[in-house]
């Protein structure tokens, strides 16, 4: 009787699959769990990496959702530095599953942490995307009002996406002894103040990424039951760690966390995953896609796992470059080439931090 | 006053409001100070300030629009500024907030502080200064090139926005949107022309309404389809303010030995 591997195709082996083939023919990585059309509204959050992806799909011709357009009279060059443009919404990096459930949580009123507000100078910074305006608010009132109008359109982004694409960024994070709300950086680094008694560091394991993840699904269905997942892992290593490990251990558990939690939340039928983090950190990859720095992805490497994507997600063919999807009023302009020094990374703050 | 002074108004539309008077208080007599000879050129519409419209050539300034160009030759039979004995300009330019005011981005957008009260997704005021840094770039690099060859002048701003601009009847524009961003971008420019310490002249509160809007009075006969302009009731007013700053000006040239 044959066995089971008889009948596999040679991209189940590793010597047809990989050993045989240069990294750059390598094919049929991702085959795709569901279409996307080109009706679908593409929502998309996370770390740095998922900036690319955003960017790409805008340029693609899918309908890219984005409920914070800039206003049409911001220079183009300066969309990146006050985060339009950058996600569906002028949330910044979201690195963990954490930020991302209490995202939702925030929009709909749900959780209303007690440290919200980080003072840099005489400056007020949203502690919760502290650098998407650079220089802070002029005052708590303005930084509320501007809360208060991102969150509403944050709930639309909730509510009208169809397909959601998130890239996990990091397992480790700063959260508040007081509340556990959890901030994309370390207090102290681009705004607010380091202290143990007020902050504790978490480095989440596979059970509780699972478990925000699993909350947010949940209560994202209950709003808007069509809405489908498409999950990623940033394969650029962390800037820092809070660890004891040294920083490329402690990436290799981060990584692998959040491997993990993609493939077991995979398993839903609605939720896909796409392997952009094997198409770039795979040892078989050599580190071709890497800078110098083996941290930041070159453009080649992006246009690479792209162009993996497109292979099964084939853009729209009249459409090219489309307006970004907006909520209201006219579009606005199609996004331009991202280069890789285009990547807002809050995290590379913390090299600021490198004593050495 | 020390000695005869040549005051040359040059700008954008406004300027016209600056001539009506010049023209009414020259032909009443007696309100214009006889040391004080004002000429006055209209460069061109004020759209084109928010573009590249001049370069500094060693000592003086040329303008590259070509239409700001021959206006200036036609007018003052000058091809560019220079530092010159006894010359004085006055900057009609700078203060024309309409490009911002009246974009139809205000429909779905609106100033933080009006965001209680008026829908649209709010704009802080980083990104707001942002914009009119923007739009001002140009003019305010002209002032700057004005200040490097040490060429006297003042800037005299535009009116208040008119109270049936049709911004809002073709776009929607809410009244407060456009009141607001006026004042922020005056707040702006006001702030960058007191740090380089360059005189300006500003609508004065006695024509300026309480909402904001320029007073009817001094719309007077102007066409209900000229959605920016003043009088020359308004002219008056602003080319009386301007007598001391020149005043002042021709001092400082006097003290400086030119």
């Amino acid at each position: 009787m044959p066995t089971p591997y008889d009948s596999q195709p040679p991209r189940s082996f590793w010597r047809t699959g990989v050993a045989n083939l240069s990294p750059l023919e390598f094919r049929d990585l991702y085959r795709k769990k569901f279409t996307i059309s080109e009706n679908d509204l593409i929502g998309s959050a996370g770390s740095c990496f998922a900036q690319h992806i955003g960017n790409r799909l805008k340029r693609s011709g899918f309908r890219y959702l984005d409920v914070e357009p800039p206003p049409a009279l911001l220079p183009a060059a300066e969309h990146g530095r006050y985060g339009y443009g950058i996600y569906s919404g002028r949330f910044g990096n979201i690195y963990t599953a954490r930020q991302m459930r209490q995202l939702f949580e925030r929009a709909f009123a749900e959780f209303e942490p007690v440290d919200h507000i980080w003072m840099r100078g005489d400056r007020f910074h949203d502690a919760f995307r502290p650098t998407i305006e650079p220089d802070g608010f002029g005052s708590i009132e303005e930084l509320l009002a501007m809360r208060q109008g991102h969150l509403a359109s944050v709930r639309t982004m909730f509510e009208k996406a169809d397909v959601f694409v998130f890239t996990f960024g990091l397992t480790e994070a700063w959260m508040s002894r007081r509340d556990g709300a959890v901030y994309p950086l370390c207090p102290g680094t681009a705004a607010g103040t380091f202290s143990d008694t007020e902050y504790q560091f978490v480095n989440f394991g596979f059970s509780e990424i699972i478990a925000d993840m699993s909350m947010l699904i949940q209560r994202w269905r209950a709003i808007n039951p069509g809405i489908r997942f498409l999950f990623t892992v940033s394969p650029v290593p962390l800037t820092a760690t809070a660890t004891s490990s040294h920083v490329m251990v402690a990436t290799t558990y981060s990584k692998s966390v959040l491997r993990a939690v993609a493939g077991e939340l995979a398993q839903d039928e609605l939720i896909d995953y796409f392997p952009s983090y094997e198409l770039i950190a795979s040892p078989t990859q050599r580190g071709f896609f890497f800078a110098p720095n083996m941290r930041a992805v070159v453009a080649g490497g992006v246009e690479y796992v792209m162009r993996h994507f497109f292979d099964q997600h084939t853009p729209p063919a009249s459409s090219g470059a489309r307006a970004p999807a907006t909520t209201g009023g006219p579009a606005q302009a199609t996004a331009p080439p991202m280069h890789e020094d285009d990547v807002i990374c809050d995290e590379m703050l913390l090299d600021t931090h490198n004593a050495a | 006053m020390n000695g005869h002074v040549r005051v040359l108004m040059i700008g954008d539309s406004h300027v016209g409001a600056l001539i009506s008077a010049h023209r009414r208080m020259r032909r009443l007599g007696g309100s214009l100070p006889a040391n004080i000879a004002f000429e006055f050129s209209y460069l061109g519409n004020g759209f084109h300030f928010s573009h590249s419209f001049f370069e500094l050539h060693e000592a003086t300034i040329r303008f590259t629009h070509p239409e700001f160009a021959a206006n200036l030759g036609r007018d003052l039979r000058l091809d560019a500024i220079a530092r010159q004995e006894g010359v004085v300009f006055g900057l009609s330019m700078g203060l024309h907030t309409a490009r911002v005011f009246r974009d139809p981005q205000w429909t779905r957008h609106v100033p933080w502080d009006l965001s209680a009260n008026l829908p649209g997704q709010p704009v802080s005021s980083d990104v707001l200064n942002a914009i009119i840094d923007q739009d001002s770039q140009y003019i305010v690099a002209f002032y700057r090139a004005m200040q490097s060859l040490e060429i006297p002048f003042f800037v005299v701003a535009a009116p208040p926005p008119y109270r049936l601009h049709n911004c809002m009847s073709l776009y929607g524009i809410a009244p407060e949107i456009i009141v607001q961003v006026d004042r922020a971008y005056r707040t702006r420019i006001s702030g960058i022309l007191r740090q380089a310490g360059i005189d300006c002249i500003h609508p004065p509160r006695e024509v300026i309404g309480e909402d904001g809007f320029i007073k009817a009075e001094f719309r007077a006969g102007i066409p209900e389809d000229d959605p920016h302009h003043a009088n020359a009731d308004y002219g008056q007013i602003m080319m009386q303010q301007a007598f001391p700053v020149v005043e002042s000006l021709s001092c400082q040239m006097a003290a400086a030995g030119q």
